[in-house]
């Protein structure tokens, strides 16, 4: 337990000073030390460094340019390593931490009920992303093509929404049974073992 | 038959998700330590029932319910919620399991009655000995076989030392092995005097296990007696139109040649080879997660890293466009909540031809919805049908765009015997069809049985039935 509550300390002051921060340079020290602390701690430090990368090369261009249109390119360049250096921070956090020494941190703060419903939704994502890949390859067996314009494609990804949604749903179902049936929540409180 | 005081009592239960009714007038009743078998084919209702023995029903779903189950003289309505001494394992084990590891799955119930740590541990230990998963408690869930989730979320349950068992299609997709596995387990159980609820459609092996069989025909219970006469009674209720064979035309329609698919060492599949004559039906099984699906997707050439050589209509497959593929390749899925796009069933039977520029007529339509019993439904809503209704849907939206090779992933699930074999007969005969399935039923239309096991595929005798 313990050792959650120090990635914990060493955590949130890098966050908290990203947001306080204005300096490019101290904002660039902050990000690089939340990497160090996830080389150390995290069990896979190159999948999370490749999900940072995809994630940066994405927004950073698109803050720059919005930014700068309504500000000028200084501002715009503070603005954007702030972002950038808040969210690796996060991240980093979030990369250190497995789902059961988050549930076991979480329901330290608040109820347990609660904390089961975020990490319960962490998991799933992983399901969801699975779903949508197996639809769009079903849609492919019929015939669709993923070619066209912007707008074309924005409209086929929006298609996806309503079977994805749908099976979510009848998926949810058999997890409250599922909960039903292990008796969680009958009590107020419960052990963590581990 | 074992003496003992009345476990649950069900009077005059009938139930429906919406108007219809699933469950019509349902009267019996269960006895302590007794085991009991719930025989019936897809769509009478079983897991229905289970869920309304179990309380999940008139609690967490939602629905028009009428008459009362009592567990242990309590009214489940009035309880609120799923009474303490019941355990429930539903069919699926992908969407009940709640965590990442083996050992926190099966502590997982514990934590919740609070035991304490030294407690859990220990209960975790003989548990997973028990089941057999001893050497397997710190892996992580996501990369055990179907039928070890399986086994995992039974343990999990067990564990909490429940009283009343309910089981909802235990044996479905495993191979034989693991069904033995399950009748060991099984049996565990009621040695340790539970009382056991199973709902099966073909119980094979489990046979032996239980005092009395109830068999369920639409939603009515039609028999409450012993085991056998149950069984030859479900034989009479699946008797269906006859599906005849034919024999395939000699022409090479698809070949595949040493077909290996994976990443570094662990290859789903390893060095396949098979060939298929036209109008050929072709029956592929094998356990769940042995890469059915996956050789599927291969020949559609829909996944990239594969290697070896397929030939379809005599060109080698990556010849063609992805487009043209998919008007040769028909493929219904088994999910069938994930192939629906469009907002009424015509809209979703014209989505293929029109993706290929085709129009099919007005006839040729009416035609496809008297064949797949869609007829009355054309212009509802393709969420609204009911789960066979959506399985022949889809099927239906697979065959419009008119293609020569069709696949079709596990097709009896959830379909009633009388619509299918319409289904498969106005299919037969002008089409070639690959089957991946489990169910034993359908090798006898398949000109050839294939087996897929630990990445190789092997063919086997046909007509031996299991």
């Amino acid at each position: 337990m313990w050792k959650s509550y120090v990635k914990l300390i060493l955590f949130m002051p890098l966050i908290i000073l990203a947001l306080l921060l204005q300096d490019v340079q101290y904002l660039i020290i902050i990000s690089l030390t939340s990497l160090i602390f996830t080389k150390i701690f995290s069990k896979n430090f190159k999948k999370t460094i490749i999900f940072l990368a995809k994630y940066l090369v994405f927004t950073v261009p698109m803050l720059l340019i919005l930014w700068s249109l309504f500000s000028t390119f200084d501002n715009a360049i503070i603005a954007t390593v702030k972002f950038s250096s808040l969210s690796i921070a996060s991240f980093a956090m979030i990369s250190c931490f497995r789902v059961q020494e988050s549930f076991k941190l979480l329901s330290s703060i608040f109820p347990y009920k609660f904390a089961f419903i975020i990490v319960l939704c962490f998991r799933y994502l992983d399901v969801v992303k699975e779903d949508i890949g197996r639809i769009n390859l079903i849609r492919k067996t019929r015939g669709f093509e993923d070619k066209g314009n912007f707008l074309k494609k924005i409209k086929a990804k929006i298609e996806l929404i309503v079977p994805v949604f749908v099976d979510s749903l009848l998926k949810a179902e058999d997890i409250a049974c599922a909960l039903d049936v292990r008796c969680f929540g009958i009590y107020k409180k419960r052990t963590f073992w581990s | 038959m074992q003496k003992g005081n009345k476990l649950i009592d069900v009077k005059n239960l009938s139930f429906g998700y919406s108007r219809k009714f699933v469950l019509k007038d349902i009267c019996f009743s269960i006895k302590d330590k007794e085991s009991i078998l719930i025989l019936g084919i897809s769509g009478s209702g079983k897991t229905t029932l289970l869920k309304c023995l179990s309380g999940v029903i008139p609690n967490t779903t939602e629905g028009k319910y009428i008459g009362k189950v009592f567990i242990d003289k309590n009214d489940t309505k009035k309880i609120k919620q799923i009474h303490n001494d019941i355990g429930m394992v539903l069919q699926d084990p992908e969407t009940q399991i709640l965590t990442t590891k083996v050992s926190h799955e099966i502590a997982f119930g514990l934590e919740n009655l609070c035991y304490d740590k030294k407690k859990i541990s220990k209960l975790v230990k003989k548990y997973a000995k028990k089941f057999r998963i001893l050497d397997k408690l710190n892996y992580d869930i996501k990369n055990l076989s179907y039928g070890e989730k399986k086994k995992v979320i039974i343990a999990a349950i067990a564990t909490m030392n429940k009283k009343i068992l309910f089981f909802d299609e235990p044996l479905s997709n495993l191979d034989i092995n693991m069904k033995k596995e399950m009748f060991r387990l099984l049996k565990q159980l009621k040695k340790e005097g539970k009382t056991i609820v199973v709902a099966e459609q073909n119980p094979c092996i489990l046979k032996t296990l239980f005092n009395r069989c109830l068999v369920l025909d639409k939603g009515r219970l039609v028999f409450n007696g012993n085991v056998k006469n149950g069984m030859e009674l479900l034989r009479k209720i699946t008797r269906h139109n006859k599906v005849s064979r034919t024999e395939p035309i000699d022409d090479c329609v698809l070949n595949v040649k040493n077909l290996s698919f994976g990443y570094g060492r662990n290859n789903i599949l390893k060095d396949i080879n098979f060939r298929v004559r036209r109008n050929e039906i072709i029956a592929i099984t094998g356990e769940n997660g042995c890469g059915k699906t996956t050789l599927a997707l291969c020949l559609c050439n829909l996944l990239k890293r594969k290697r070896g050589k397929i030939e379809l209509f005599h060109k080698t497959i990556e010849e063609y466009e992805s487009k043209e593929i998919a008007s040769k390749i028909g493929f219904v899925f088994q999910n069938p909540n994930f192939q629906i796009f469009k907002s009424s069933v015509t809209d979703e039977i014209n989505y293929g031809p029109q993706n290929f520029g085709k129009i099919i007529s007005n006839t040729k339509l009416n035609e496809l919805l008297s064949n797949y019993g869609l007829s009355d439904k054309r212009n509802s809503h393709p969420f609204s049908l009911s789960l066979g209704e959506k399985r022949r849907l889809t099927i239906a939206s697979a065959v419009s765009s008119e293609p020569e090779i069709l696949i079709l992933d596990e097709p009896v699930f959830g379909q009633d015997p009388y619509h299918f074999s319409k289904v498969l007969n106005s299919i037969i005969g002008n089409k070639t069809i690959l089957i991946m399935t489990h169910e034993e039923s359908l090798f006898r239309i398949a000109n050839r049985v294939f087996e897929i096991k630990n990445g190789r595929m092997v063919e086997k005798k046909c007509g031996r039935a299991m």
